[in-house]
């Protein structure tokens, strides 16, 4: 799975995540991509189950890019903990996404096959996505 | 290229509610500038402007503005630079960059691949790298795209600039080494099917006696 190689700080606040993606909504190397139209958090998890669903129906033809990455980490408390005594430790990764932002393309193949693979992608994420094309 | 004729009004600056208030009434606010002239702020029609960059012209299609109140500031540009909405994707603004039509300009062209190429039949993937070169010519010159034939590209070749044919008097000026597409062999991944009984319990005994 994603995750940083080194980090400077162990744990970071959750921060906010208003208004629309300010880069990333062209489609840049790909014919196809995924485009959020939520914001969320994106785990490191979500982003491979994506990954696996676009590469397996594509039968490794074509040329996946991810244009995420989970560079924030999550807390969390262990089970039945009382309140208090700090910050939980780091559990997962996450990239945090904004409406607009293209999450993967694909190149390499047809329409028809593309749109099917970014379907099932879309269905292994938390919020709402959209397929979109170059041609459009 | 053909030169498409757009109508446009002049408009005041000052507060963004003019610009919103523009947008509403299916304009879009646009800036004109270049030339040694002024600049100007404009409005344009949303649905003559979309209706050239989506289907004639593309994005880099050649324009000719006209003023029904300024009949003097008519003049033929080219679009400089277009802002998307990132979530539905409408044109927010647009900047236009006057031309002279008797002067060589620099302009983008994009590159139109024809053909299925030999290697994707053979199981290849192609990769498409860069999908514009700059030309530089006359204005009314400037091809609406570049077409190369592909047919031909097997496994493992790479077609380059340089194997571009631009028409007379046309140059390219992007850097002829660069890469527009090439043909890559598929990555190999090893069969997810589980091997028959036999075979795992030699691999078994294999794996013990590495051990």
């Amino acid at each position: 799975m994603l995750m940083p190689k080194r980090m400077k700080y162990r744990k970071v606040q959750r921060g906010r995540r208003a208004g629309a993606s300010k880069g990333g909504f062209n489609l840049e190397e790909g014919e196809f991509g995924l485009k959020a139209m939520q914001d969320g958090w994106i785990t490191a998890r979500q982003i491979e189950a994506a990954r696996v669903a676009i590469t397996r129906h594509l039968r490794r033809g074509g040329k996946v890019y991810i244009r995420i990455f989970p560079d924030k980490p999550i807390t969390k408390k262990p089970a039945e903990t009382r309140m208090g005594k700090g910050k939980g430790a780091p559990e997962e990764w996450v990239a945090v996404i904004k409406p607009g932002r293209i999450m993967f393309e694909i190149e390499g193949v047809g329409e028809p096959l593309a749109r099917e693979a970014i379907r099932l992608a879309g269905f292994k994420l938390p919020i709402k996505t959209k397929f979109v094309s170059r041609t459009q | 290229m053909q030169l498409h004729t757009v109508k446009a009004k002049t408009r005041s600056t000052g507060r963004k509610g003019l610009n919103t208030q523009a947008r509403v009434e299916g304009n879009i606010p646009s800036v004109l500038y270049g030339n040694n002239a002024q600049n100007m702020t404009i409005t344009v029609n949303r649905r003559s402007l979309e209706k050239i960059l989506h289907t004639e012209g593309g994005t880099h299609a050649l324009l000719q503005l006209e003023f029904e109140e300024a009949p003097e500031a008519n003049t033929p540009v080219i679009v400089k630079a277009i802002q998307n909405h990132p979530v539905s994707g409408a044109v927010l603004h647009v900047d236009f960059l006057r031309i002279s039509l008797d002067e060589r300009i620099q302009s983008p062209v994009s590159i139109v691949l024809n053909g299925r190429p030999k290697g994707v039949i053979d199981g290849g993937i192609m990769d498409h790298q860069i999908r514009e070169v700059i030309v530089e010519c006359l204005a009314l010159d400037i091809p609406e795209h570049l077409a190369i034939d592909i047919t031909d590209l097997g496994m493992g070749e790479s077609l380059h600039v340089s194997d571009l044919q631009a028409p007379e008097g046309v140059t390219i000026l992007s850097d002829p080494a660069l890469t527009i597409a090439s043909i890559h062999a598929p990555r190999v991944v090893k069969a997810e099917e589980a091997p028959v009984a036999g075979e795992a319990e030699e691999a078994k005994e294999e794996s013990k006696t590495e051990e």
